[in-house]
């Protein structure tokens, strides 16, 4: 009896061990970047398709290259504040080494070793290309370096343990594509929709855990601040033209005339700076959802 | 959309617009916040002509098109501190407008903004005898500068 309840507790903390070390914060093995050379001018590409001045810019800024951080966000977990991500060396990211600036996008796991939170949408940005993470990072440290100090989160128990987001990320950081893409546009527009531009984010409701339901793909959600609804992107929900939907995403106006508002304006801001053809990758992705 | 269809939009909007005005001299709502939205009709009114030959949904016609400019110019330099009076917001009228409160409060960027859509406009006008492609790239500057309001200023 003594033996077996001995045997127990052992088998109980090697469970306890074996879950905490299997989800430590991953991060990328350098060699898979040691030949990778960046591209400013094409990362520059990838800096408006992943929207990272959306949050990362001042709260009333139109600056979309300065990105101090300081932005509120208020969820049902708490209060996120955006960091600073401008080139500054101690207090944005102009230190960090190639394989930290990977590790953070594809595995939300930070300098120090420790998680992200997945309010940095780096659930999206796992399925980046190697290629575009280091040119991404080749025109982000030409961007200015701004001296402002990053603030904490404000998030409520259990919400601020960090080392929980291990078990999160096994449940919900899934890097395979979510829809099919037969063809190279459609392809193209998957990987700016699913990958960088991360639009299911906000567009895909979330379980009780925030992991987005992969089974409500782009059908809306409520806001994550309590009022409004973000609205679906299905063909049930939205019935623009592809051309129509473009075009939204290039000058902000609906096919009313309306204009876009809220959360959105920011992202037209970004995305608006696409080519004209990847606007319309993004189009015919979202008009081929169901 | 063909021409004549944009014109039956055009006078369609114009009968909405009247409407609007003729109950803004009545007594039904708020007039300052009927009056507002009857601006943003007539924005949205003149943008739907001009951005259909953006698009190339109609044929691009420079006469129309700098007509229209022109129109969206004088409507984004109209006076309009009558009604964008305080004392109109959401906060005092509820679901009757989606003007923020800080539109008026400390520090608000509201009157910048409309800087911003006036150099905007005045851009598109420049430029919207000059072809297709020029009027599509100043469009975005004003759609701009619409949404950096709606982005602050306006209820989602």
């Amino acid at each position: 009896m003594k033996r077996s309840m001995m045997w127990l507790s052992v088998l109980a903390a090697f469970g306890i061990a074996a879950a905490f070390w299997l989800t430590l914060p991953a991060v990328v093995n350098p060699e898979r970047f040691a030949s990778l050379q960046g591209n400013a001018a094409r990362g520059e590409v990838v800096f408006w398709a992943g929207g990272c001045a959306s949050c990362h810019k001042a709260e009333t800024s139109d600056d979309d290259l300065a990105l101090p951080g300081g932005r509120r966000f208020a969820t049902q977990f708490g209060t996120f504040v955006a960091p600073n991500i401008s080139s500054d060396p101690t207090h944005g990211i102009g230190d960090w080494t190639l394989v930290e600036f990977a590790s953070a996008l594809l595995h939300g796991t930070s300098p120090e070793g420790r998680h992200y939170y997945p309010a940095f949408p780096y659930t999206s940005y796992s399925r980046m290309s190697d290629q575009d993470v280091v040119d991404l990072r080749a025109f982000m440290q030409t961007l200015p370096a701004l001296p402002a100090a990053s603030q904490p989160h404000e998030l409520t128990f259990p919400f601020n343990v960090r080392t929980a987001l291990g078990a999160w990320k096994s449940l919900f950081l899934k890097p395979a594509w979510v829809r099919p893409a037969e063809t190279p546009e459609l392809e193209r527009g998957r990987y700016l929709v699913e990958a960088l531009g991360h639009c299911a984010e906000c567009h895909t409701p979330r379980n009780f855990l925030g992991g987005t339901l992969a089974s409500a793909w782009m059908e809306g959600a409520p806001h994550p601040a309590g009022k409004g609804r973000i609205p679906g992107l299905v063909p049930s929900a939205l019935d623009w033209s592809a051309e129509d939907i473009a075009y939204y995403l290039e000058t902000g106006f609906t096919p009313d005339f309306d204009s876009a508002g809220g959360e959105m304006a920011d992202v037209v801001a970004t995305i608006g700076r696409l080519s004209a053809e990847d606007r319309l990758s993004i189009a015919n992705y979202i008009k081929a959802l169901e | 959309m063909n021409f004549t269809k944009h014109l039956a939009l055009m006078v369609a909007a114009l009968t909405l617009a009247g409407t609007t005005i003729a109950h803004a001299g009545g007594h039904d709502g708020n007039p300052a916040a009927n009056a507002r939205q009857a601006h943003m009709k007539l924005y949205a009114f003149n943008l739907d002509v001009i951005g259909a030959m953006a698009k190339g949904e109609i044929d691009y016609n420079t006469d129309a098109a700098q007509l229209t400019a022109n129109n969206l110019l004088a409507l984004a330099m109209m006076h309009q501190d009558a009604y964008w009076a305080p004392g109109t917001s959401r906060t005092e009228l509820g679901s009757e407008t989606r003007a923020l409160p800080s539109i008026w409060e400390d520090g608000s960027r509201f009157g910048e903004i409309g800087g911003q859509l006036i150099e905007a406009a005045s851009q598109l006008a420049a430029v919207a005898g000059e072809g297709q492609d020029a009027l599509r790239d100043a469009i975005r500057g004003v759609g701009g500068a619409c949404s950096a309001c709606h982005r602050n200023y306006r209820q989602r």
